[in-house]
């Protein structure tokens, strides 16, 4: 014959009064879930009487068969919390990770911006914002030396054409000579022709004489006149041509060293901005670098896991050498009953004692294992996320972190 | 533009004063000739009191320096206001002129 773990009604009327302070506790259960003691063993059998010695042994158990299964449904809570701690520590290296890359990205495009910054590409060719001052100065002093150049031959061509001038003006004093010895001659040979028209038919031959030298000098006014009248436009010519040369020697600089100093602030400018720019950038660049490093510092931290773990399988092992303990000490008891003993699951004590736990998740696996012997507890998980969102809400607020 | 003679040894200062620009070019011409015939080793032309001088008088500088050259005497600036000198360094005209600030 099987022992019962319920033990014998020793007074009926103890019992009932028992049975409404258990629904009374039951009520109160709200109020104080904190109560954990252990639920009273209805009756108790006489003092040192066999009988009374046999109802406690299958009380203990009933209640090392309680802890058995406490052990287990514990067991399973650590697995679960062992998976959770792993899966998050994974989760979190991996985001982190990822923001390690970010930023080191972030880092690397600053620094490339540092680089490309203080040059500009033409032609393929990368040119420094000093190189490009240095080409504009350049072009304007090319400029300024040409502007010389052609100014020093115009100066030397002004003073030719000076000299030039010199010489016509020498020139039309010497037609005005030529001028002056012909109407000279033309007098002559006017003063022939009357002294010869005097001498009557001796002096015929000397008037025609007289008349070629007088044609003569006429030709040679006439080809005075034509020399003063070229020569003169020569020196015009050489007039204007300096008029021309004024234009083209005559350069106002002012203009090109004003255009020298502003292009010389402009640069000056633009060299201080970019630069301002660049420390900038770089402090950037640094500060992603270091946040970089801040990061993979929190990955290393992040691996506590590894000891979570193994303080979770001390705890595993330590409740499996306790779960064996207990059932080595039933198998004792039963030898030295010399009969095997089949407690019954006090379930009033059970629900006493699940009432006690917070996380409902926990409660319901535990009760799953405890009361059901349940062995996979991954469908009452779901279940009870699923069906228990309400009510988990009103009692764990443990878990709402 | 105007100018007079000091003589101070071997060098003759030519002191210019006014505007040097193309319409010059005949008086300084005259100006160089006068210096040279005084026979002086170097001629030094001052801008203390000149105000404003066009490319013009920066090739008239270069052709009297080159003719200093053929005739072997020496040709400097001295002096020049603070708008002229810009415009020597802007020309690097001290690469061909010794310029000197008294």
């Amino acid at each position: 014959m099987a022992m019962v773990a319920q033990p014998n009604i020793y007074d009926a009327a103890e019992d009932e009064t028992m049975d409404e302070s258990e629904l009374g506790a039951t009520e109160d259960q709200e109020a104080t879930p904190e109560d954990h003691s252990l639920p009273v063993i209805p009756g108790s059998p006489p003092v040192g009487s066999h009988e009374g010695m046999h109802d406690l042994l299958t009380l203990w158990v009933g209640l090392s068969d309680v802890q058995k299964r406490t052990f287990k449904a514990l067991t399973k809570e650590v697995e679960v919390a062992s998976e959770l701690v792993e899966t998050s520590t994974e989760e979190l290296s991996t985001n982190f990770q990822k923001l390690a890359s970010f930023s080191q990205r972030q880092a690397d495009d600053l620094k490339s911006i540092i680089e490309s910054a203080s040059t500009v590409v033409v032609d393929d060719q990368e040119i420094t914002l000093t190189d490009i001052l240095h080409v504009m100065e350049g072009s304007i002093s090319t400029v300024v030396e040409q502007i010389l150049h052609v100014s020093k031959h115009g100066m030397s061509m002004a003073y030719a054409m000076e000299d030039l001038l010199g010489n016509v003006e020498k020139v039309q004093a010497r037609v005005t000579d030529i001028e002056t010895v012909t109407k000279q001659t033309n007098l002559l040979a006017l003063n022939a022709k009357i002294e010869a028209m005097r001498a009557g038919e001796a002096g015929a031959g000397f008037s025609v004489v007289a008349d070629g030298v007088r044609e003569l000098s006429n030709s040679i006014n006439d080809l005075s006149g034509q020399i003063r009248q070229e020569i003169s436009d020569v020196s015009q010519s050489l007039s204007d041509s300096q008029g021309n040369l004024k234009e083209v020697t005559s350069i106002d600089m002012t203009e090109n060293i004003m255009a020298k100093e502003r292009i010389e602030e402009i640069m000056t400018c633009l060299i201080e901005r970019n630069e301002s720019f660049s420390q900038t950038i770089q402090n950037s660049a640094s500060n992603s670098d270091n946040m970089t490093r801040q990061v993979s510092e929190m990955i290393t931290g992040i691996q506590f896991q590894d000891r979570t773990s193994q303080r979770l399988g001390n705890i595993l092992d330590a409740l499996k050498i306790l779960s064996e303990a207990g059932e080595e000490m039933k198998a004792k008891t039963e030898e030295q009953v010399g009969e095997e003993i089949t407690p019954e699951l006090d379930r009033e004590w059970l629900n006493q004692l699940i009432n006690g736990f917070h996380l409902g998740e926990m409660r319901e696996r535990f009760i799953m294992h405890a009361l059901y012997d349940e062995e996979d507890p991954t469908n009452t998980e779901a279940s009870s996320s699923e069906g228990n969102d309400s009510s988990q809400e009103d009692e764990d607020d443990i878990e709402l972190f | 533009m105007d100018y007079t003679f000091t003589s101070d040894g071997p060098l003759l200062k030519c002191k210019m004063a006014g505007e040097f620009t193309f319409t010059d070019h005949p008086i300084f011409r005259d100006m160089i000739d006068e210096a040279v015939k005084t026979g002086a080793r170097s001629i030094q032309l001052d801008l203390q009191e000149v105000e404003y001088i066009d490319s013009a008088g920066l090739g008239m500088f270069l052709v009297a320096n080159e003719r200093s050259g053929e005739e072997g005497w020496k040709f400097s600036i001295s002096n020049p206001r603070e708008k002229v000198q810009k415009m020597f360094t802007l020309a690097k005209l001290e690469t061909i002129v010794p310029i000197i600030t008294d």
